[in-house]
């Protein structure tokens, strides 16, 4: 009971962490040393991943997979997997409140359900999935290293 | 023994408000070709002279909801049929009948929207079926301050943009999760004072697959529609059928079973051009309104504007996909078109099989509505046995 009590209590705090601080993660379109913050907030781990065009950070919780796409030394794409997304607020930065008018304009109505697709002057937003398993990604087109498509970002 | 008692009175009760809310177009069995009897739900895309669930391919139903342990029962309209989620779920707005107070709250993520509301026990009534007493999510962003009306975040507990705010705005009443699962993969919050902490919560308090609760019928759904044409329906009938091999109108004959794996997912084999062979993983979902795939090869053009997430082909392209068993076998091939939607979307059809848009995510194949029209499809649930197995898995 009191272990349980302790658990509880345990998960509740590092929920508040999450949610209480979240402009203190790094975000689409900042440095990649941003990424380490977000590392912290998220309490996960980093692998990270070389590729021709671009590095991967990867950030692994029990919930979750996020992974940072870094190119010149800045954030251009961010993608998700796992039980939930993560804080969005936090993961895109500057770029929230042009999800967040894109998002608000799609949601003006009933749409089609299953996959989303948004796109903002600067920032575009996909998401899709089920419960239990949600999926999704954010990209700055114009930072895209030349070569590289969206169907690389997942 | 009580509850028990207060569970056969309520079913002849909560049966009587259905024939007596004279709602024929929603209610009962879905006419003198389909099945019918106690554990058969009418089905329908674009029900008539509905005012929701009428956006392309939303398969709507109804369901009783009652006040736990009394005749005090409200019949509800337009709750969408997804077989991708898990629990029942109706915006308070909508409710009418009394459920016990709750400080409970939860954040639901699908692919395309984020419920947040209270977790609230009723009974619930599917088709002529007993009761069953069951935690359900009333859909409410004003609750415990999280979002406006309007779904805009305040404190905004769920880390989204915007979460689902009335029934106007989504096009439905609710949302009937008849899904793999017992459990709804939510996240739970005690909000008895502010700020809502995350909280574990024993599985009998958590929002559960009305299904599985029911005392015969309870190891699966059924889900049966009529194949549509090639330019559309206005509106579709069918059936859900709960329980697989219980009844005389349940039994299966000559489907594939497709065991998936912990979260639903079997494999998709999809074949972009003759020769190649691409996998993904497959989902079955008649919560997505359309098809959803990618693959590398592929340069299919999108839609403009709002169907920026369809694909809008200059001339009908014809595919194939194998959905497997994670080992790979067995296997079934489904063939299926992709047209320009939007001349059978302006010729109000509401009901459209060959239609279809990009996965993000170029892993996974989303066997959405389209893949239901013609189709009897079953819903195996998990840890449940039927003549087809022990489920998880999906059979058609």
């Amino acid at each position: 009971m009191t272990h349980r009590r302790a658990l509880e209590l345990a998960l509740a705090f590092s929920l508040i962490l999450i949610i209480d601080l979240p402009r203190t993660w790094a975000a689409l379109g900042e440095p990649a040393s941003s990424v380490e913050t977000d590392r912290v907030a998220l309490a996960g781990h980093v692998s990270m991943t070389t590729a021709p065009l671009y590095t991967i950070q990867e950030i692994t919780t029990s919930e979750l997979v996020v992974r940072e796409y870094v190119s010149r030394d800045t954030v251009f794409a961010v993608a998700w997997t796992g039980r939930r997304p993560p804080n969005l607020v936090s993961l895109f930065g500057s770029y929230f409140q042009e999800y967040l008018e894109a998002a608000t304009a799609a949601a003006s109505g009933p749409r089609m359900r299953g996959m989303i697709h948004l796109q903002g002057p600067h920032v575009v937003v996909e998401t899709g999935g089920h419960p239990g398993d949600i999926r999704g990604r954010a990209y700055l087109p114009s930072l895209l290293p030349s070569g590289m498509t969206k169907e690389m970002i997942q | 023994m009580i509850r028990r008692g207060c569970r056969s009175v309520l079913f002849g009760m909560a049966f009587t408000v259905l024939l007596g809310c004279g709602n024929s177009g929603s209610s009962g069995p879905s006419g003198p070709s389909g099945p019918s009897g106690p554990n058969v739900l009418a089905i329908t895309v674009n029900p008539a002279s509905a005012a929701l669930c009428t956006f392309a391919n939303a398969l709507c139903t109804h369901v009783t909801i009652c006040q736990p342990g009394t005749s005090n029962c409200q019949t509800i309209a337009d709750v969408l049929v997804d077989t991708g989620s898990s629990g029942l779920r109706i915006f308070a707005s909508t409710l009418t009948v009394t459920l016990p107070s709750s400080t409970m709250g939860e954040c639901l993520y699908f692919g395309s929207g984020t419920d947040w509301g209270r977790v609230q026990s009723a009974d619930v009534v599917l088709g002529g079926e007993p009761a069953v007493f069951v935690p359900i999510h009333v859909i409410d962003p004003t609750f415990a301050g999280q979002y406006t009306s309007g779904g805009q975040a305040a404190t905004n507990i769920c880390g989204v943009a915007v979460v689902d705010s009335s029934p106007s705005q989504v096009g439905f009443n609710g949302i009937l999760g008849v899904g793999l699962f017992p459990f709804d993969s939510g996240f739970y919050y005690n909000c008895a004072s502010l700020p809502c902490t995350a909280v574990a919560v024993a599985p009998s308090q958590q929002i559960q697959n009305p299904v599985g609760l029911l005392p015969v019928d309870n190891n699966g759904v059924i889900l049966t529609l009529p194949s549509v044409p090639a330019s559309g329906s206005p509106a579709v009938t069918g059936s859900l059928i709960l329980g697989i091999g219980t009844a005389s109108n349940n039994q299966p004959s000559g489907v594939t079973v497709l065991p998936t794996n912990s979260s639903g997912q079997i494999v998709t084999r999809f074949h972009p051009s003759p020769g190649i062979s691409t996998q993904n993983v497959g989902i079955i979902d008649s919560g997505s309104s359309v098809l959803f795939f990618s693959d590398a090869s592929l340069s299919i053009p999108l839609c403009p504007g709002s169907l920026s997430f369809l694909y809008c082909p200059a001339a009908p392209l014809s595919f194939s996909a194998a959905n497997t068993e994670l080992s790979g076998i067995p296997s079934s091939l489904v063939s299926f078109q992709i047209v320009d939607p939007r001349p059978l979307l302006q010729s109000g059809n509401a009901a459209i099989r060959n239609i279809g848009g990009p996965a993000f995510s170029p892993g996974v194949f989303d066997w959405g509505l389209p893949f239901f029209f013609g189709r009897t499809v079953y819903v195996g649930l998990s840890g449940q046995t039927s003549v087809l197995g022990t489920g998880p898995f999906w059979a058609y």
